[in-house]
């Protein structure tokens, strides 16, 4: 009988059956999935390594392997929550489509996640105040890239000219403590119900009464697309 | 800091702004007008005390529940001061119900971005931005441009 290729035979006893690396990542995903529960339900502030590592069940020498300590920990997590946060958005955005049909999309995308995922969202919006300055710094850039994006609202101006240059960042700084709002007082179910208010803040000092009525009609009427 | 200290800290730095705010807002100006002597008084006073500005904004958010609902407070002081730009819209426009809540903590967080960055240098010349930016909603961006720049006649 053939024996089975090296890499499925049994190890030897006391030895790791997966090489180094791969038992890392796996511990370090596993924290990263139990941190959000802990940093979302304790607040950033209350909670400690030793709650992360017991909920992610990995002994305390391995947490620090892998993290300095809690507020790097959280920095993962904010992270990695926005890396997703970013890919879901973008993959909302629909190929070839204007600016005002992709802020709708992104915008709606963004409450959706947001209901989808509470705990995620009270990390991202509101435990992240509460994390130190690095924490802050990524959440302001996270800021900055939705001012970015809209920004492009700006080419669909009849007023262009007469709009502030800090429109952008003032309305992105609004809509997060809106939503920062919601979820902190546990309303970020049925947050998706906000998408009208949300353009007409957004969208309409670009593009006016009429176009944002118009915009959030179709929205209402086919959500999601 | 501890929650004691804190509250004290953010009750006095409060105190202080709110009263900036009342003596620059009194009554005998129409509400555009008013908003504009409320802003211009409001960025010198954060100009001038940046530390109170990140007591009132930054250092609220990180104490958790309790200071967020204080930086609500002073969210919801501005929000009341916006409210009355609603007379000035036109009989069939309405905006969101939100809006002034937005407004309110987007003019905050801008600033306290400012602060946080250690660009309290900057403040003085975004008055008639922040201006502009609260009264558009209400008189529409052009109206509100032209107010938000009329010379500082107080």
């Amino acid at each position: 009988m053939a024996s089975p290729p090296k890499h499925l035979m049994p190890s030897a006893i006391g030895r790791d059956p997966f090489p180094h690396e791969v038992v890392v990542e796996h511990q370090r995903e596993r924290v990263i999935e139990a941190a959000i529960e802990v940093f979302a339900k304790r607040g950033y502030r209350g909670a400690t390594v030793g709650n992360l590592v017991s909920t992610a069940k990995v002994g305390i020498n391995s947490f620090y392997s892998i993290f300095q300590g809690k507020e790097d920990c959280f920095l993962a997590v904010h992270d990695q929550i926005a890396a997703e946060a970013r890919e879901w958005m973008v993959a909302a955005m629909p190929a070839g489509a204007e600016w005002p049909q992709q802020a709708t999309a992104v915008l709606g995308a963004l409450l959706e996640l947001i209901e989808q995922k509470p705990l995620a969202a009270r990390i991202a919006l509101v435990e992240v105040h509460t994390a130190g300055p690095a924490a802050r710094s990524q959440h302001e850039r996270c800021l900055d890239e939705v001012t970015v994006l809209l920004r492009g609202g700006r080419e669909h101006s009849a007023v262009s000219d007469e709009l502030p240059e800090t429109l952008e960042y003032a309305t992105v700084g609004g809509l997060a403590w809106l939503l920062q709002q919601r979820i902190a007082s546990g309303e970020a179910a049925g947050i998706t119900k906000l998408l009208p208010e949300v353009l007409e803040i957004v969208v309409e000092p670009y593009l006016g009464e009429a176009a944002t009525a118009e915009l959030i009609g179709r929205a209402v009427k086919s959500p999601g697309s | 800091m501890g929650e004691n200290a804190f509250a004290g800290a953010f009750e006095s730095a409060y105190a202080r702004f709110h009263v900036v705010l009342l003596e620059a807002c009194e009554e005998g100006r129409d509400w555009p007008r008013r908003i504009v002597a409320g802003v211009r008084a409001g960025i010198a006073f954060a100009a001038a005390d940046p530390e109170a500005v990140r007591t009132l904004t930054t250092d609220a958010m990180a104490q958790g529940a309790e200071g967020i609902d204080r930086y609500e407070r002073l969210v919801a002081y501005l929000r009341g001061q916006l409210a009355p730009g609603r007379a000035h819209l036109p009989p069939d426009e309405q905006l969101p119900g939100v809006i002034e809540h937005a407004l309110a903590s987007g003019v905050l967080m801008l600033v306290a971005q400012r602060v946080d960055q250690g660009r309290t240098a900057e403040l003085p010349a975004l008055a008639p931005e922040v201006a502009q930016f609260l009264l558009t909603p209400y008189l529409g961006a052009v109206e509100a441009r032209r107010v938000a720049n009329e010379p500082d006649r107080s």
